[in-house]
């Protein structure tokens, strides 16, 4: 999945939205990244909307279902797709769908028990398959996460990118901020969260909570989203105005108070991610020096 | 070539078992993680291995090993693994559903196959399905423990479940300082001279042996080297090999008689030649204290021109252990 940089011109705006309304006529013409409830509707949806309305990612979820279990289409050739699983499964079931998954745009990021997702996440990657975890602000953040860093940043043998350490890593220029959270798509500058009214949010939870834009999606301009995005991006910079915790903290830059919740100590979530921090900095040097394009997913 | 031990834990309890040590002082929990089998596949991979063995213990013990074999599969690397054969219901349906199908070039068993006669009833019947079910992945390797050997049994499972017709032929090696079967040095030529004499019921069968590591060359004359040459094609070898054993808890040794020795972590190599480098720098070291299980060995020609290592360095090392300890500190077990 590819959430792109912070100086993205607003031309690139994609709309998240869930498939659950007429989003083939309503929504025609834009870039869109469809939340899908089936991974059947993949191949139906994307013939349906054609070239006329580019689709960035179609994102499928389901808390319970393992790998194993998914019914991997072979058809999905190109097209974009982000899984999110409980778990792997047995690998000895999963093994004869590696050959196909290597050969489709598939992510598989598994939001399950953290030690047994980051083992997850890093056998597809050691066998080129993009994966990742799901971090949330109650993630414990055990050693599972720590080594799962190590190996996506440190580790000498090639390997599929891991999120959302790959893509923290591509969007940080090192005065910027970034979060665990771009893989919810909480980026302004790419992604507008939308739904069946047309309302629009720069995060789900917003959208949900009906925290939304003054503008719907049918009269949203470039100038309206930027206004709207400066005003957003103002939240957490007002975190330094108001002296919050985090932003005395090393890793603010890759985490911007993620993990964040009161009466909660700082001491895990500081280590980890200034962990990530570290290897960052690190991948970034490495880049430098051989003046290596980033990775373009 | 790495062997990494998926369990030290073994069901069996062979009397010449060089793991032996290992299964007893082994933790029972104790089993090789997913994320250290990737860090093991990449390490070697990366050092250019392109095949990795799976030991034990017994390995199917392990309750993903069909999983971990496909998965080293899957990453364009040969598996090998040394089993008894002694296969759970539960392990053995998954195998047979998963591996079946599995190109053979990429996939071998070793089953290392006891007399019958010594082997409970029960054993055998496992046994015999196992090399059933994967005789077309499958070898067989025996150990030779004792004199009086009796190779008919090895004959006799080849023809009766149609495996490869080739036996891996072990000699099993002491223990520095502890008590299994095993062919003592003296004992070496007439062990040598009862497997020349069994050779013709092997060719009468098609069936050709190859030496695992460590055998003397001396203990045959010439006149049974040359039938040797011949059984083999040439290709036979008494040198001490080079393998890599790595353990569940990621310890890394040379090999099993070498197990009481240097230990490290693979986590402090870098590298794969870096691994190796310590481990030939230690057997540089055992070496420069004898050349092999013989006194003879220090002046032999033959192993001036690496025709023969001089057999297993384990022969050495359990002498040094009796007697006053005056040499090079490498060579005594660590404490
Ligand atoms: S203390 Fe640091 S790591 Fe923890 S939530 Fe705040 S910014 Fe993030
Ligand atoms: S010391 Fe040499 S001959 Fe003995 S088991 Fe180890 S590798 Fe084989
Ligand atoms: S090196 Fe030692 S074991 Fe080998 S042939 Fe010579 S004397 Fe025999």
């Amino acid at each position: 999945m590819s959430t792109p940089q912070n100086n993205t011109p607003r031309n690139t705006i994609s709309y998240v939205c869930d498939y659950q309304w007429p989003i083939e006529v309503e929504l025609k013409g834009k870039s869109l990244i469809v939340n899908v409830n089936h991974v059947g509707d993949i191949r139906r949806l994307n013939d349906a909307l054609g070239t006329e309305t580019p689709v960035q990612a179609y994102i499928y979820r389901d808390a319970y279902g393992s790998l194993e279990t998914l019914d991997v289409d072979p058809d999905w050739g190109d097209i974009p797709i982000v899984l999110y699983l409980n778990r792997l499964g047995q690998f000895r079931t999963v093994a004869h769908k590696v050959e196909m998954l290597k050969g489709l745009n598939v992510t598989v990021i598994f939001t399950g028990e953290e030690s047994r997702a980051c083992v997850d996440a890093q056998i597809l990657a050691s066998l080129g398959i993009h994966s990742g975890i799901k971090l949330t602000p109650d993630s414990p953040l055990s050693d599972s996460v720590l080594d799962l860093i190590t190996y996506n940043f440190y580790s000498q043998m090639p390997h599929a990118d891991i999120e959302p350490f790959s893509t923290m890593s591509r969007h940080y220029k090192g005065e910027n901020y970034v979060s665990p959270s771009l893989l919810d798509l909480e980026n302004p500058a790419r992604y507008l969260h939308v739904d069946a009214k047309h309302r629009l949010a720069f995060t789900r939870d917003d959208l949900l909570a009906g925290n939304v834009l003054d503008f719907t999606s049918d009269d949203a301009t470039d100038t309206l989203i930027d206004d709207a995005a400066q005003i957003f991006s103002r939240r957490w910079q007002q975190w330094f105005v108001e002296s919050h915790p985090c932003t005395f903290c090393p890793a603010f830059r890759v985490c911007k108070g993620f993990f964040h919740a009161p009466e909660k100590s700082t001491e895990r979530c500081t280590e980890v991610m200034s962990e990530l921090l570290e290897a960052i900095e690190f991948e970034r040097k490495k880049c430098e020096n051989h003046s290596k394009k980033p990775c373009q997913l | 070539m790495a062997n990494i031990l998926l369990t030290q834990k073994c069901i069996r309890s062979c009397p010449y078992c060089f793991a032996r040590k290992h299964m007893h002082d082994a933790p029972p929990e104790d089993i090789l993680k997913w994320e250290d089998l990737i860090y093991i596949v990449d390490f070697f991979q990366a050092g250019g291995d392109n095949s990795i063995s799976l030991l034990g213990g017994e390995p199917f013990l392990h309750p993903e090993i069909v999983d971990y074999i496909l998965y080293i599969i899957s990453r364009g690397m040969h598996v090998t693994v040394f089993t008894s054969g002694v296969v759970s219901e539960k392990i053995f349906a998954q195998a047979v559903d998963r591996l079946a199908d599995v190109d053979p070039g990429m996939l071998s068993f070793v089953v290392n196959l006891n007399n019958p006669k010594d082997t409970p009833f029960s054993e055998n019947e496992t046994i015999g399905r196992f090399m059933a079910t994967f005789a077309r992945f499958t070898c067989l390797s025996i150990n030779v423990y004792k004199l009086k050997f009796d190779y008919s049994f090895a004959v006799a499972a080849i023809n009766k479940y149609g495996l490869q017709r080739h036996i891996r032929l072990g000699l099993a090696h002491p223990i520095p300082g502890k008590k299994n079967m095993c062919i003592k040095p003296d004992q070496m030529s007439l062990m040598a001279t009862e497997l020349i004499d069994y050779l013709p019921t092997l060719e009468a069968f098609n069936i050709r042996v190859g030496f695992d590591c460590g055998v003397p060359m001396c203990a045959f004359t010439d006149d049974q080297l040359g039938k040797l040459f011949r059984h083999t094609g040439g290709m036979m070898s008494f040198r001490c090999g080079s393998a890599i054993d790595i353990g569940p808890d990621m310890e890394v040794w040379s090999c099993f008689p070498m197990s009481g020795y240097n230990k490290k972590s693979l986590f402090e190599f870098k590298n794969r030649q870096e691994l190796c480098e310590y481990f030939d720098s230690f057997i540089d070291t055992v070496r420069t204290e004898t050349g092999g299980m013989y006194q003879k060995c220090d002046y032999c020609d033959n192993r001036l021109r690496h025709l023969c290592s001089g057999g297993c360095l384990s022969h050495a090392l359990n002498n040094f252990v009796n007697e006053a300890h005056i040499r090079n500190e490498n060579v005594y077990p660590s404490k």
